[in-house]
């Protein structure tokens, strides 16, 4: 199988402007001029330096589903927004092959004062599919989503339920070479989140790569067969899913 | 129970031959923020379904829940115009361009509430849709570029009261009605290019929101829309010829009533307008690589 994504030594750096506690209240700036008046009383603005990410490197071959799991904070969305060229990194250098669609969040760009059928075209290209394939698909997506008398009404009247369905079903309906997903796409109740998890498996089934990011076991062991394990901004595992998520557990299980 | 894991994974043990692998045979490479660089043409004609559903929806949500609607399109022209007549005529100045002055003011406040409100609404057009920015890839350069493109409707709306404005004077266009358009580009070429620096600078800077107002209402005293370039004296004419709005507009009425073309303040307009576009580019590409981490 041929390589699709190349990640070579990625590193990501935030900086975190904060001010001093001590000098963000009125009174203590007031005190502090009134005991020093000649003393200049800057804002002081720190610097801090956060490591998201440190040199990540791993590869993905065409047709792998790869699951990427890691604590909060561990890097895991930073890494999906580099892989889909939101944010770029710091140092290190990303190669892909083929078109990526990436879906970290479901109705991006949906306009509440627009209509269920204005929102599925406007999201659609704003996720990146074609105008053709959305009118192609359009029935199906409706039906997918369950709101087919409620096409043509704002979705600002949609209950937060259909609203969800049909940002999810546009999404699922995207079908690129290399699909990212973040986990909070499995919306919905019991059921629909069941349907959202099927879909996606057979988008894998369809030899297409898939990069999940999750913290749910089931829907990693479900669509899952290579793990990535990231702590604190550094890659701690990386091969099968189930030795990965074997050690997450451990780890984890340590913890608490 | 899982022990089947080694601690300490070493990136290059993982590689198997992919170093072999040359870069072409990748479509896509994310290489650190810095270089200045051009915008990428052909990405953003891949993008132009965005940029038509992008505008599509600014137009439409525009005058949602508002009692007038579109109707205000018209208004904005028409109340500054009639203002303004009656302060103007009152001041003595009657026939601007051997045109009746309400035909004169609407010619040139069609125009410019254009640009102010193409400009403005440009320039929130990244800070307006964060999530855009920060859950999806598509090139930034198309948010700008279609909330200025939306404002085109109110332009077609405002030049056809125009032509009733002047049925009513009885005033007829002229021949030279033909290179109209051409300073009308002239126009959209300003206001796109500083909808999308401000659009940048927005992001980081958000004075932006606070000065804009201010610096348009200014603009609009400095530039000859109510007035015609003749009420100024004409040792300092020229400093008004600088302003690339002067002979944007200039040129457009001069078509429009056949007055003579003024080819210095034509010329000041068309370069600062070629500038002023370069220079958007090059700042909001120097700028888009951190637009998700600080919006």
């Amino acid at each position: 199988m041929s390589l699709i994504i190349k990640v070579e030594n990625v590193s990501k750096q935030f900086y975190i402007n904060s001010l001093r506690p001590r000098e963000l209240t009125l009174g203590s700036t007031v005190m502090n001029a009134l005991k020093k008046p000649f003393t200049r009383q800057p804002l002081k603005l720190k610097n801090e330096v956060l490591w998201a990410l440190q040199n990540i490197s791993f590869e993905v071959k065409q047709g792998d589903t790869l699951g990427i799991i890691g604590g909060n904070g561990a890097g895991k969305s930073t890494l999906l927004k580099i892989l889909s060229r939101i944010i770029k990194p710091t140092s290190g250098r990303v190669k892909l092959r083929g078109r990526l669609g990436c879906l970290i969040e479901v109705g991006t760009g949906f306009h509440p004062e627009l209509s269920g059928r204005e929102n599925v075209f406007l999201n659609g290209a704003i996720i990146g599919m074609k105008n053709r394939e959305v009118q192609k698909k359009f029935d199906e997506i409706v039906a997918f989503a369950e709101v087919e008398k409620f096409i043509d009404t704002p979705v600002k009247f949609y209950s937060s339920g259909m609203y969800m369905r049909l940002a999810f079903a546009i999404a699922a309906h995207l079908d690129p070479e290399i699909l990212i997903i973040d986990e909070v796409l499995a919306v919905g109740d019991a059921a629909f989140q069941d349907k959202c998890i099927n879909k996606i498996n057979e988008v894998a089934n369809e030899g297409r790569t898939i990069l999940f990011v999750s913290h749910s076991d089931g829907a990693l062991h479900r669509i899952c067969r290579t793990g990535l394990y990231l702590e604190h901004g550094q890659l701690k595992n990386f091969g099968e899913m189930k030795d990965v998520l074997g050690q997450y557990q451990v780890d984890y299980g340590k913890k608490n | 129970m899982f022990t089947n894991y080694s601690k300490d994974i070493h990136p290059e043990n993982l590689s198997i031959e992919s170093d072999k692998i040359s870069d072409e045979y990748f479509s896509v490479i994310i290489e650190p923020a810095g270089t200045w660089r051009n915008p990428n043409w052909a990405e953003l004609w891949e993008h132009r379904e965005l940029f038509y559903f992008l505008t599509l929806r600014d137009i439409k949500i525009r005058y949602k829940q508002t009692l007038l609607g579109i109707t205000w399109v018209l208004l904005q022209p028409t109340i500054s115009t009639i203002v303004f007549s009656i302060l103007f005529t009152n001041l003595g100045q009657s026939k601007p361009l051997n045109v009746p002055y309400p035909v004169f003011a609407f010619s040139g406040f069609a125009v410019w509430i254009f640009i102010a409100v193409a400009i403005s609404s440009g320039s929130s057009s990244l800070i307006g849709n964060p999530n855009l920015v920060t859950k999806v890839y598509f090139p930034r350069l198309i948010l700008p570029l279609s909330a200025v493109a939306a404002n085109l409707l109110d332009l077609f709306l405002g030049l056809i009261s125009l032509t009733v404005v002047m049925a009513i004077y009885g005033v007829t266009a002229s021949r030279t009605l033909i290179f109209a358009p051409l300073f009308l580009v002239l126009c959209f070429t300003i206001a796109t290019s500083l909808g999308v620096l401000l659009s940048a600078i927005n992001v980081r800077y958000r004075d932006v929101k606070y000065i804009l107002p201010v610096v348009l209402q200014l603009w609009l005293f400095v530039t000859p829309v109510f007035y015609s370039l003749d009420m100024i004296p004409e040792e300092t004419r020229w400093i008004w010829k600088l302003n690339p709005m002067t002979g944007a507009l200039g040129g457009f009425r001069a078509a429009l009533f056949g007055a003579s073309f003024d080819s210095f303040e034509i010329a000041v307009s068309v370069v600062l307008a070629g500038v002023l576009t370069v220079l958007a580019l090059q700042i909001f590409y120097r700028m888009e690589d951190s637009f998700a981490d600080v919006i």
